[in-house]
């Protein structure tokens, strides 16, 4: 379904191509081809036509995406989705180390403990005195369990990308193979 | 805004109330209301910090309910908070409240003859100081 989606973006991609395709073999039509969107620069060193060299990006494309196993239209919005969630973390991850030890946050909140909501005017002083003795204060285990958090959400975002880019240079490669055994000259 | 309003002129009218009656006897009273206007917070390096008490988020206003063994603050605080007394202790005229909570642990020392009162929170890595008054709240109806 969704190969058909992206073939179907693709296809509507090229088709200008196609519309506009010259009879002067190889010269540029001003559309940017199927290739050009994904960054990969396609020269038809056989002198193919416009038309000719749509037919085969697309033609390459659905190989690679069978060769792969990935579609870059549909990584591209993954990496997205990813990106977004990523940031989602990173607020909830800042946001874990907050509260008692933020001075002024919780000040007029409704409800709740009278001594248990008292902050200290500055919790940055007074876990100096934990950590000069080399204890695990729970503001201050609070703040590594944040950085933590935020190392963890960062990482995995870092992963993630990794990922990513790692499917599209397969994609890449392989629809460059797929063309290059059509006569044209890739590079990306 | 709007809201503000009502509690200012509530928490003003407390004031009121309790200024001439500030330091009162709250000897034999259950249901006591305490105010604090200045607090210290001093740190194991040696220094201290004064301020109105906000800027601790305490309240200005502290019902103590000996009776429920509660710390409640005022309706006109807008604020719902409260805090159970693990602890009442009498010595002569003096009152002894201590509980814990959140990792804060509070002291508070009430005469009863005059109504004044002193106010301990220990925090981790420093120590609220506070003084306040008290007046039995059957004397604000």
């Amino acid at each position: 379904m969704h190969r058909t989606a992206s073939l179907a973006m693709a296809v509507t991609l090229s088709l200008g191509t196609l519309l506009t395709a010259q009879s002067t073999v190889g010269e540029p039509t001003g559309q940017r081809t199927l290739a050009a969107t994904m960054n990969v620069h396609v020269f038809p060193a056989d002198g193919q036509a416009a038309d000719q060299q749509s037919r085969d990006e697309a033609e390459c494309y659905n190989w690679a995406v069978n060769n792969t196993g990935s579609d870059p239209f549909d990584l591209s919005r993954q990496a997205q989705q990813q990106e977004q969630q990523a940031d989602q973390a990173r607020q909830q991850a800042m946001q874990a180390g907050e509260g008692a030890g933020a001075t002024g946050a919780v000040v007029g909140a409704a409800g709740g403990a009278l001594i248990g909501q008292i902050v200290s005017n500055d919790p940055g002083r007074g876990a100096a005195w934990g950590a000069g003795l080399g204890l695990a204060g729970g503001r201050r285990a609070r703040r590594q369990a944040q950085a933590q958090a935020t190392d963890q959400v960062e990482s995995q975002a870092g992963r993630q990308q990794q990922a990513t880019q790692e499917q599209i240079a397969g994609f890449k490669k392989s629809f460059a193979v797929c063309l290059e055994a059509k006569d044209y000259m890739v590079k990306f | 805004m709007k809201n503000q309003i009502p509690i200012f002129l509530l928490s003003l009218s407390a004031v009121l109330l309790a200024a001439p009656a500030s330091a009162d006897d709250v000897t034999g009273k259950d249901k006591i209301l305490c105010t604090t206007v200045q607090i210290t917070e001093c740190f194991a390096d040696g220094g201290c910090e004064g301020g109105p008490p906000e800027n601790w988020n305490i309240p200005r206003f502290t019902r103590i309910d000996l009776e429920q063994k509660t710390l409640k603050t005022t309706e006109a605080s807008g604020q719902d908070r409260e805090t159970p007394i693990e602890r009442i202790e009498q010595e002569g005229n003096d009152i002894f409240i201590q509980g814990a909570e959140g990792g804060k642990a509070f002291t508070v020392l009430l005469d009863l003859d005059t109504g004044t009162a002193t106010l301990a929170i220990a925090l981790e890595g420093s120590v609220l100081a506070g003084f306040g008054v008290c007046t039995p709240i059957d004397s604000l109806q």
